[in-house]
């Protein structure tokens, strides 16, 4: 166990320098990219894959993953859209209930890998389908707007006078929080446990198949809570809300050196991925360089750390 | 090992980015003083977008400004397009230009941008008018059919049996085309308007044999006014097989490409449309206007694209007129 977890922090280390080179990088060539503004609205668009990404991390540590976090950050987007503008619901029940489905669908998504011995891939790409579908039919795809300014306004305003938009300070709590769970605590032990092989965590006494199910469960409620704090951001719902978070959340944990096998994972690397993935974006915009740039570049990026996962894992066997 | 790879994988990403941020960076530079216009459109990648990407090169180069024309690399990307938006912001550049995936998504970020000092503008698609200066549009939907009707008249002498054919029945646009249509052709009694209206459904199979079975029922028929694309290509290869072509005249609203070689032999007389990069063109010369103060004017003349007509605080552009004279020039 030791072993594994210093080499996932080595590898996370070697994240950390990839984002430093790009800041570095981006900072000099790029003029308004240090700009505070510029920084804090960066920060605030990726607060959302941030919660997602954390989720993913815990997923994929105890051996699964999860493709359905894009449908189901639109689905609980358009439910809180539905129930609130077209059925007059307050927001906080609203947002309440959208979290209850999202919940289910982790549970669903849980049940079916842990308890019944499904493909997690298979399991959740059915999901992502009904998800997506659901808040599709929701309003026949169109989106809904006109929420109150006042949950509009979370996107935006500091909490308690620091400056600190909620999205980021959430975020932020939710990756101190499971990196604390991962590193200190008996379920995150059991998480890596599960990961590194099912059979000798079974033995020594893990439940295995709970600790999978509540790996699920959690990022699912994540993902939820990421679907709502998007939808404050851009003051509507929309059906595709989240599109690509399977691809961008899982490319972040493997950038910050997470093994897809499970096993090894490093909250803080997913941190130094996600930011990784808002610096490039963003420095790349700033030059005026089309989107259509930086997805090639994160594909590449998503092979070379793939690669060297591999390629890691067979030197040290 | 692993941090060779970890090394060698930084290198590659940072050269990449630098490649493309130098790129970006030298005309920065260069246009410290000139109107630093972005325009954000739905998606990049179609040959719509290419077009309109045009018309922004021709204002970099002609207007003196630094024109960019970004978007999401993927269609319908709501989210993404409000991040390139908000890094316009960040840039601090003088006037974003943006045309919606979803009108009201972007008005918070609209609203940020011009509390930031940047001019908003809209074009191709309008945001809510609260949070822009002024849209500017390709066409106006009636127009385009007033425009139709007056071209197909004028080559049919002012007399004739006319048959009117559209895309689907319940397209907004397309019914606004088919009234204008029908208010163009009001001015000339001596035509008549058969019925009932032909719908293609937006497919080309379906608009030949429309078009036999209206030239069966109706052998004295002189005229098509067709208004969705493929309206005029199919009515084409419908005289041509029933030997009618170049004795009933066809007007519409097609792209070039689609009707490039009926027009040339004559079996198309014409097609009205506006040139999406004359689009881009005129709004990026309307945007420095106002940048500098000057608002714009009903009639005002762009230069290379007309007379434009503004409507309150909306905009339209001229359609162009496609004939054999000069859709050789056009290439889209």
């Amino acid at each position: 166990m030791r072993r594994l977890s210093d080499r996932s922090r080595l590898h996370s280390a070697g994240s950390l320098v990839i984002l430093a080179a790009l800041t570095v990088y981006f900072s000099i060539a790029q003029e308004g990219f240090l700009d505070a503004g510029n920084l804090l609205s960066l920060a605030r668009q990726y607060a959302e894959l941030g919660l997602v990404a954390v989720g993913m991390t815990l997923v994929i540590a105890a051996g699964g993953i999860d493709i359905s976090v894009g449908g189901t950050v639109g689905l609980t987007g358009m439910l809180l859209g539905v129930l609130v503008l077209q059925h007059g619901w307050e927001m906080l029940p609203a947002a309440a209930v959208a979290l209850a489905v999202a919940g289910c669908v982790g549970a669903v998504n849980g049940a079916a890998v842990a308890y019944l011995g499904m493909q997690p891939v298979l399991v959740t790409l059915a999901t992502m389908s009904l998800t997506r579908g659901a808040a599709y039919v929701l309003t026949g795809g169109v989106s809904l707007s006109g929420f109150p300014e006042r949950f509009t306004d979370i996107a935006t305003a500091g909490v308690a006078g620091t400056g600190i938009p909620m999205p980021v300070a959430i975020t932020g709590l939710a990756f101190a929080g499971s990196a604390v769970l991962l590193r200190r605590t008996a379920f995150g032990r059991a998480v890596l446990a599960s990961g590194a092989s099912a059979e000798a965590a079974e033995l020594s006494g893990i439940r295995v198949r709970r600790v999978r199910f509540a790996t699920y469960l959690l990022l699912s409620l994540l993902a939820g809570v990421a679907g709502i704090l998007l939808t404050a951001r851009v003051s509507t719902s929309f059906a595709d809300a989240g599109r690509n978070y399977e691809f961008e959340a899982i490319t972040a944990v493997v950038l910050g050196g997470t093994s897809l096998t499970g096993g090894e994972a490093s909250v803080l690397g997913t941190l130094a991925g996600v930011c990784t993935m808002a610096v490039l974006r963003n420095g790349l915009s700033l030059a005026g360089q089309s989107d259509l740039t930086r997805t090639q570049m994160l594909a590449v990026a998503l092979l070379a750390a793939v690669l060297i996962d591999n390629l890691r894992r067979r030197l040290t066997s | 090992m692993r941090r060779l790879f970890l090394l060698l994988l930084t290198a590659a990403i940072v050269a990449a980015a630098s490649g493309c941020a130098r790129k970006g960076g030298q005309e920065g530079a260069a246009g410290a003083d000139r109107p630093h216009v972005v325009f954000v459109f739905k998606v990049l990648g179609i040959p719509y977008a290419d077009s309109l990407k045009q018309g922004a090169d021709r204002a970099a180069k002609e207007l003196g400004m630094k024109v960019e024309l970004l978007g999401p690399a993927t269609g319908n990307d709501i989210q993404g397009q409000i991040n390139l938006i908000e890094d316009q912001i960040a840039r601090k550049v003088d006037a974003i230009v943006v045309s919606p995936n979803d009108a009201d998504s972007v008005r918070p970020v609209l609203k940020r941008a011009e509390q930031a000092g940047i001019a908003v503008y809209t074009w191709d698609s309008d945001a809510p008018e609260d949070v822009r200066r002024f849209y500017v549009a390709g066409c106006d939907d009636v127009q385009i059919g007033v425009d139709i009707a007056e071209r197909l008249a004028r080559d049919l002498g002012g007399t004739g049996k006319v048959a009117i054919m559209t895309g689907g029945l319940t397209a907004k646009n397309l019914m606004l085309h088919v009234d204008g249509v029908r208010e163009g052709l009001k001015k000339y009694p001596g035509i008549t308007i058969v019925e009932p209206l032909l719908a293609n459904n937006d497919q080309k199979d379906q608009a030949i044999k429309g078009a036999i079975s209206m030239l069966q029922k109706h052998p004295d028929l002189t005229g098509f006014a067709c208004v969705s694309s493929p309206g005029a290509p199919g009515v084409a290869e419908a005289l041509i097989q029933t030997g009618k072509a170049g004795k009933v005249k066809v007007w519409g609203l097609s792209l070039p490409s689609e009707i490039r070689e009926h027009v040339k032999n004559g079996v198309v007389n014409g097609a009205i449309l506006w040139n999406p990069a004359d689009l881009t063109f005129a709004t990026a010369y309307l945007v420095k206007q106002d940048l500098e103060g000057k608002k714009p004017r009903d009639g005002q003349e762009i230069p290379g694209v007309g007379k434009i007509t503004v409507k309150g605080s909306q905009v339209l552009i001229p359609g162009i007129v496609i004939t054999k004279d000069n859709i050789d020039e056009l290439d889209f």
